[in-house]
């Protein structure tokens, strides 16, 4: 399996963040790297997903690797709330919306739903039941949407 | 208890293949009616539309408001309830709105109703769906009048249009495809009214074939839709059958992106019921179709400041 720059990136931070190397974002980051950073982690979830969904369709067989990239989701989405700082609404293309800050509980607790799903598919994942697995991921799926519906600049998916 | 290493081994085992995808599915055969409703309700993504879930509605009662550029309608309530559903109507009835869009009353249906699509199921299908929709529990929610710009809001303006662009013409298997294939088509063209969304409209709202599934940038909603015919540089040349089958299952592209919007109620309320082969069909279908190169794009958002693209 590759191991993307983003994976790696999204694995340290959320190392860091479980050690509290990272206790929040500094006032003097620039917002254009603030916006380039959290794309990675971003990037991380999605990559996450993508090693998950190779092995569920049997392209290769690292099927006890799952509940692993599941806690790592869980650590990824954990970070969400602080990759968003106020004052990145700017400084680089980004689809993040503005109404992120001015609806920050929905935005903060929609982010707490992706990690609690995560943290069950890892779970789920680790019970080897492969229904449940499918079924686990599709709820990932709609807890991605928690925020990419209200929070996202509409795309062509 | 076993050691680490052979727990794993069995979860390798159970995840093999096929097997993770398949498993949801409901592959027991129905023998009901009814039953067979029940999968040609998820199959026709009826439940989506029917449903008003942003207001809390029941399920298949109507009252959802759907946006278009000639105006919003609103789904009518499709549970048997005597008064304000369809507990009245009679098979013919029923087969008549999904096959010639016409109401028991005698009025013509709007194409926000995807009667063109549905006039193409078969009559067996049909029937069966009504038997589901009947075995439900009724609910008395009048239907909301739909709010819509003239001259759309004239309702016999339908009827040219119908003139203009309908045709009931059953969809015939091609007898040089292969069977898989022509359950593909169907799913697709008759019951999943896939093109309903992907295939762009003409100015009078009717669906352009010439461009069939290539995607477009006005779908409901305001949605761009993608093209999803096998053009590799702006469809879906590039994957799998099984990389279609686990966005059907799960919402989620091969990139790891997730789906929202219209497609996630597509996948939530239906795609994701249906049986591994029928996912196949329609996943072997569209990489069966002409390529078509269009590429479907929002406007990039204004760059404020270095180069750093992120798609």
């Amino acid at each position: 399996m590759k191991l993307t720059r983003a994976m790696a990136i999204g694995a340290m931070a959320a190392v860091m963040a479980a050690t509290g190397v990272v206790s929040g974002v500094s006032a003097a980051d620039d917002p254009a790297k603030v916006i380039g950073y959290r794309q990675a982690v971003m990037k991380g979830l999605a990559d996450h997903i993508t090693a998950i969904a190779m092995v569920a369709k049997g392209e290769v067989s690292y099927a006890g690797h799952v509940a692993g990239h599941a806690q790592s989701m869980a650590s990824l989405a954990k970070l969400i709330p602080e990759i968003f700082p106020a004052g990145s609404e700017a400084g680089a293309p980004s689809e993040a919306k503005p109404e992120i800050w001015k609806d920050w509980d929905k935005f903060a607790a929609a982010a707490k739903t992706l990690e609690d799903q995560s943290a069950k598919l890892a779970e789920v994942a680790a019970g080897g039941d492969v229904g449940a697995i499918g079924a686990q991921l599709g709820e990932v799926g709609k807890a991605c949407g928690g925020c990419h519906e209200p929070f996202r600049v509409k795309k062509a998916q | 208890m076993p050691p680490r290493g052979v727990t794993i081994a069995l979860i390798g085992a159970s995840l093999l293949a096929g097997a993770f995808l398949s498993r949801t599915a409901a592959d027991e055969p129905p023998t009901s009616p009814a039953e067979r409703g029940a999968y040609i309700v998820r199959a026709a993504g009826c439940i989506a539309c029917h449903t008003d879930k942003k207001g809390g509605g029941k399920e298949l009662a109507g009252g959802r408001a759907m946006v278009t550029p000639y105006g919003t309608f609103y789904t009518p309530n499709i549970t048997p309830d005597p008064e304000t559903g369809i507990g009245k109507w009679s098979d013919e009835d029923f087969v008549k709105a999904l096959s010639e869009g016409v109401s028991p009353a005698g009025d013509h249906y709007y194409p926000a109703f995807p009667y063109s699509s549905y006039a193409r199921m078969t009559r067996a299908d049909m029937l069966d769906l009504k038997a589901f929709l009947f075995a439900q529990a009724p609910i008395a929610r009048p239907n909301t009048p739909h709010d819509l710009i003239f001259p759309f809001s004239l309702r016999i303006a339908n009827w040219p249009w119908k003139l203009l662009f309908f045709s009931n013409r059953p969809l015939d298997p091609d007898p040089k495809a292969a069977p898989e294939i022509n359950r593909g088509r169907y799913l697709v063209d008759a019951l999943g009214h896939c093109g309903e969304c992907h295939t762009p409209r003409n100015i009078l709202g009717a669906v352009d074939n010439e461009d069939y599934l290539s995607g477009t940038k006005s779908g409901p909603e305001g949605e761009l839709v993608p093209n999803i015919t096998p053009d590799v540089e702006t469809g879906i040349g590039n994957w799998s059958v099984k990389d279609i089958v686990f966005l059907f299952r799960t919402g989620f592209r091969p990139d790891g992106n997730d789906l929202q919007g219209g497609m996630r109620e597509a996948i939530d309320d239906g795609l994701k019921y249906l049986s591994q082969a029928d996912l196949e069909a329609i996943a072997a279908y569209l990489k069966s179709i002409p390529p078509i190169h269009y590429q479907v794009r929002a406007p990039r958002p204004p760059k404020a400041g270095g180069d750093f693209n992120f798609d």
